[in-house]
């Protein structure tokens, strides 16, 4: 696989070195095989930005993209992220760093409360409608299941995305 | 009370100062603050619910390459202060301390905390860690047989409840069951601890920094200020996180040993024993009526379930005592002790479970007498507390049930059961029930800057939850200081900030709120003194970055501040409530707990709703969906509109998500809680919430705080369950007398 070479254990245990190309940028980092694509975000690269909210595929918290599909970051390898563009919620804004418009319409609607899920709503948000998934608000509210908000914020969130999906298709047509 | 309206200050609907930070993924929640040189932390927990720990060995554990130290009861042997449980006026979670002991109270204890140079070295470690168990039969439920209930110390008794009840002509007596329950606020638990010259810095998420500053100066015996906690954003809390969890003394002390820092996140699955939860009760509600509907008895026997380890009591009756008029009411609680971890407070920790039978027993009392279900509840509206006989601070109840039933469509509906059907043969139902909230309060500190350019600074150790206190505490300084919203920033979260109070009981806003108030009007009598000594301050005003003196002139702040030393104006100021002796403010203060209300020297004060919602039920497989759901709220003041409507639609859907699918499921064999991850503890996602309609009246109440507000955060899940728990009954003729309510119960 590109982008991989793999070390000899050392006292702090097994190591290997993986490129990683997030947002852009490549990384080059050493770390434990073991390592998921949502702690090698976090520990490693310090992007924050991307949650834990359960490690097991349940909650949708760690939602990235990867080559522009959605992509839940705590069920793939970090390794196995080698070689593929992978977008954070960090590498959403412009380059001249004003907000995606999913992210300003989340704020419009106040489709957050705490904000902890709020990071993987909106990797997920931008991932449905440009898969085409925000037809009408009940589709919407089925292709965003994947992504749990505890506070609730579900009816804002559908706005938000509703919003968005409606200048896409207006911009589209 | 001077309230100006625009420029940001109170009763706009302001967008939230925090939600920026929080889309673009910058906000830093307690795990994501770096620390250099951090060590990982994982934990192994007790795989039985009691006995004791007979065989330990962490050979394994310590042989796996970077693992730097695994903490166990036999390692950790060290005093830690005597620090308690937070319901017995400590801080702690739990007055049980893992760790200190071979003792297993209850499954999925933590009998161990490893720590790795790497995530993953610690956790492949800590599954390592060998331990036998000398086992012992343990009840998780609190329906095992053997278990007995203990009668709470107290009940409240009004009249002869028991005779009226014998005596009365319509009557209803039903028992109500609702499950233990967990928060999963989508963040997890964590704790990040860093020691420098012998002080603590301790990230972690946190409903009450101060009392966690005071709980950890106990616990590791250093002076309070030697402390520092930080908390500024907070990803969803629910309760959940206003003690001090017992990973967060363990990772301190790791830390503190190894000489760096330490992190831990913990799972998913072990945040249901590791944190707490809310815990199972048991509801007999007896009300009695004349043939008119007129109640004559109102009695409610509660049981709720307890620990071993930790007596906990969430009786609802402080509030349904005080719904309806009743010239006897009689109610009881108890508890039954059981091998869990210590259950705490979860959203509406007495009133959701004890209104969802309470309020269901209002409609079955409606169905008997024949009278439709909102009519019944305003025709025994009480105009005073009918316990203590004391006038409401505001009560808007009934305006809520007249707006709500018109915003529903209520009268739309055919009272008979089964009667609305849809065209493809779906069951429709409507169900009503009633909401309400005690407005407690509880001391709080907080500092006030104005620079000369209009800028204003809030501090408070208070905390946002995703409640809205960022936006609405500047919002408060902002009115009064005539200052626009672009230029307020609000710092919490963090134990250096003037003293808040714990973010628990929907105390926030009037209790920080007020000391914000308080210290904003020091800075403007201030700025008033400074520009004009002598003249008549109280005909002078504030607006647009001017002070307006009597006389119609107007001075530019910037001049007036400039010109002073420093260049800013600093107020810090003490608020206390009403009915509070100075003793219990200062411990407030400094970290205790220390509420007042909502039952005062003079009024009482709730915040009340009605709550409507209608399901949609599948006539054969016996699904059942909530397509619509109103609340209409009266909570006093509202100083933010957008952040309270989501707040309270927030509480609708929890409310919901209890009615039909929240349920901490209990392996009774082994004692334990048997669905401890998201893929089997279900709570609303967005495909099960269909559409939410809140409103909140304009309600004016000049006793309850300086502010005018009233609790808000809690008040919008307690009467939805028995809303929908009526509607599927109007739906289908079965009454369900638990939650959640499945399609098996329809059959
Ligand atoms: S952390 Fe990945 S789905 Fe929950
Ligand atoms: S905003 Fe709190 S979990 Fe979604």
């Amino acid at each position: 696989m590109s982008g991989i070479e793999t070390m000899g254990s050392e006292a702090t245990g097994p190591r290997m070195r993986v490129t990683l190309t997030v947002n852009g940028a490549d990384h080059d980092i050493q770390l434990d095989p073991r390592t998921t694509l949502l702690d090698a975000l976090r520990e490693h690269l310090g992007l924050t930005g991307t949650k834990v909210g359960c490690n097991h595929g349940t909650c949708g918290a760690c939602t990235v993209h990867i080559d522009g599909r959605r992509q839940l970051s705590c069920l793939m390898l970090a390794a196995a992220a080698a070689g593929s563009a992978i977008t954070t919620i960090e590498g959403l804004a412009g380059a001249d760093g004003a907000p995606h418009p999913m992210q300003a319409a989340f704020v419009a609607h106040d489709a957050l409360q705490c904000g902890y899920c709020t990071p993987g709503q909106i990797m997920s948000a931008v991932a449905c409608v440009a898969e085409g998934h925000a037809g009408s608000d009940d589709e919407i509210r089925e292709y965003m299941s994947g992504n749990l908000c505890r506070c609730a914020a579900y009816p804002n969130i559908v706005a938000a995305v509703r919003e968005v999906a409606g200048s896409t298709m207006a911009e589209a047509a | 009370m001077d309230i100006n309206m625009g420029n940001g200050g109170i009763g706009v609907p302001v967008v939230r100062r925090d939600a920026m930070a929080k889309v673009l993924g910058v906000a830093q929640y307690a795990a994501d603050f770096p620390h250099e040189n951090t060590a990982y932390a994982a934990l192994t927990l007790s795989k039985v619910a009691r006995g004791r720990i007979s065989r330990l060995d962490t050979a394994a554990a310590e042989a796996v390459a970077g693992v730097r130290m695994v903490l166990t009861h036999r390692s950790l042997n060290e005093s830690l202060g005597d620090e308690t449980f937070v319901m017995k006026g400590g801080h702690m979670q739990s007055s049980f301390l893992p760790l200190t002991s071979d003792e297993i109270h209850y499954a999925g204890q933590i009998v161990s905390l490893t720590i790795a140079d790497t995530l993953e070295a610690a956790e492949e470690a800590a599954r390592l860690v060998a331990i036998d168990y000398a086992r012992e039969a343990a009840s998780a439920s609190m329906d095992d047989a053997g278990l007995t209930e203990e009668p709470a110390d107290s009940g409240i008794d009004v009249g002869d409840a028991e005779a009226a009840f014998a005596a009365a002509e319509v009557k209803v007596d039903a028992t109500y069951v609702t499950p233990a329950q967990h928060h999963n606020p989508i963040e997890l638990y964590a704790a990040s601890a860093a020691w420098q010259d012998g002080k603590l810095l301790i990230n972690l998420p946190s409903q009450w920094v101060m009392g966690t500053r005071a709980g950890l100066a106990k616990v590791f015996g250093i002076p309070i200020e030697d402390v520092h906690v930080e908390s500024p954003y907070v990803g969803g809390a629910f309760g959940a996180k206003a003690s001090i969890l017992p990973h967060v003394v363990l990772v301190a002390m790791a830390a503190r040993r190894l000489g760096r820092p330490v992190k831990l996140v913990v799972p998913r699955e072990a945040g249901f024993t590791v944190g707490s939860f809310r815990p199972a009760a048991r509801s007999r509600v007896r009300l009695a009526a004349t043939r008119q509907g007129k109640l004559t008895a109102v009695m409610h026997d509660e049981v709720g379930q307890s620990a071993v380890i930790d007596h906990v009591a969430f009786a609802g009756m402080e509030a349904t005592s005080k719904m309806y008029a009743s010239p006897n009411i009689r109610m009881r609680a108890a508890t039954v002790a059981t091998d869990v971890n210590s259950p705490g407070f979860m959203r509406a920790p007495a009133e959701a479970p004890s209104f969802f039978g309470f309020e269901s027993a209002m409609d079955e009392l409606a169905v008997a007498l024949g009278i439709d279900p909102v009519e019944l509840r305003i025709m025994n509206e009480p105009a005073r507390d009918p316990v203590s006989g004391l006038p409401w601070s505001s009560r808007l109840l009934v305006e809520c049930y007249r707006r709500g039933a018109a915003l529903f469509g209520w009268s739309d509906r055919n009272p008979k059961p089964g009667s609305m059907v849809a065209a493809d043969g779906t069951l429709i139902g409507y169900g009503c029930a009633t909401a309400t909230y005690p407005s407690a309060m509880a001391p709080s500190s907080a500092r006030v800057r104005l620079s000369a350019d209009g800028s204003c600074v809030v501090y408070c150790a208070a905390h946002d939850v995703g409640t809205g206190a960022y936006t609405v505490l500047g919002q408060v300084a902002a009115d009064v200081l005539g200052v626009p919203d672009e230029l307020v920033t609000v710092e919490m979260g963090h134990s250096r900030h003037p003293s808040g109070p714990v973010s628990g009981g929907s105390i926030t806003t009037g209790s920080a709120g007020s000391a914000v108030h308080m210290a904003a009007r020091a800075v403007r009598e201030r700025l008033f003194a400074t520009v004009a000594a002598g003249q008549d301050r109280s005909k002078m005003t504030l607006a647009d970055r001017h002070v307006v003196l009597p006389d119609g002139s107007r001075r530019a702040i910037s001049d007036i501040i400039g010109g002073l030393p420093g260049g800013v104006i600093e107020e810090h100021a003490d608020w206390k409530p009403t009915d509070m002796d100075d003793k219990t403010m200062q411990q407030g203060l400094a970290g205790g707990m220390a509420f007042a209300g909502p039952v005062g020297g003079t009024h009482v004060s709730f915040s009340f709703g009605a709550q409507f919602a209608e399901v949609r039920i599948d006539p054969l497989l016996r699904t059942i969906r909530v397509a619509r759901m109103v609340g209409v709220f009266a909570c006093g003041r509202i100083i933010n509109p957008r952040t309270a409507r989501s707040n309270l639609m927030g509480g609708m859907i929890w409310g919901a998500s209890s009615a039909l699918l929240e349920e901490s499921q209990i392996d009774r064999a082994r004692g334990r809680f048997a669905n401890t991850d998201l893929a089997s503890y279900h709570f609303a996602a967005n495909a099960d919430v269909g559409e939410v309609v809140v409103e909140m009246l304009d309600e004016h109440d000049s006793v309850v705080n300086a502010i005018g507000t009233k609790a808000v955060g809690e008040v919008g899940i307690v009467g939805m369950p028995a809303a929908i728990a009526n509607a599927v009954y109007h739906a289908t003729g079965v009454r369900v007398r638990k939650t959640p309510i499945l399609m098996e119960d329809l059959l």
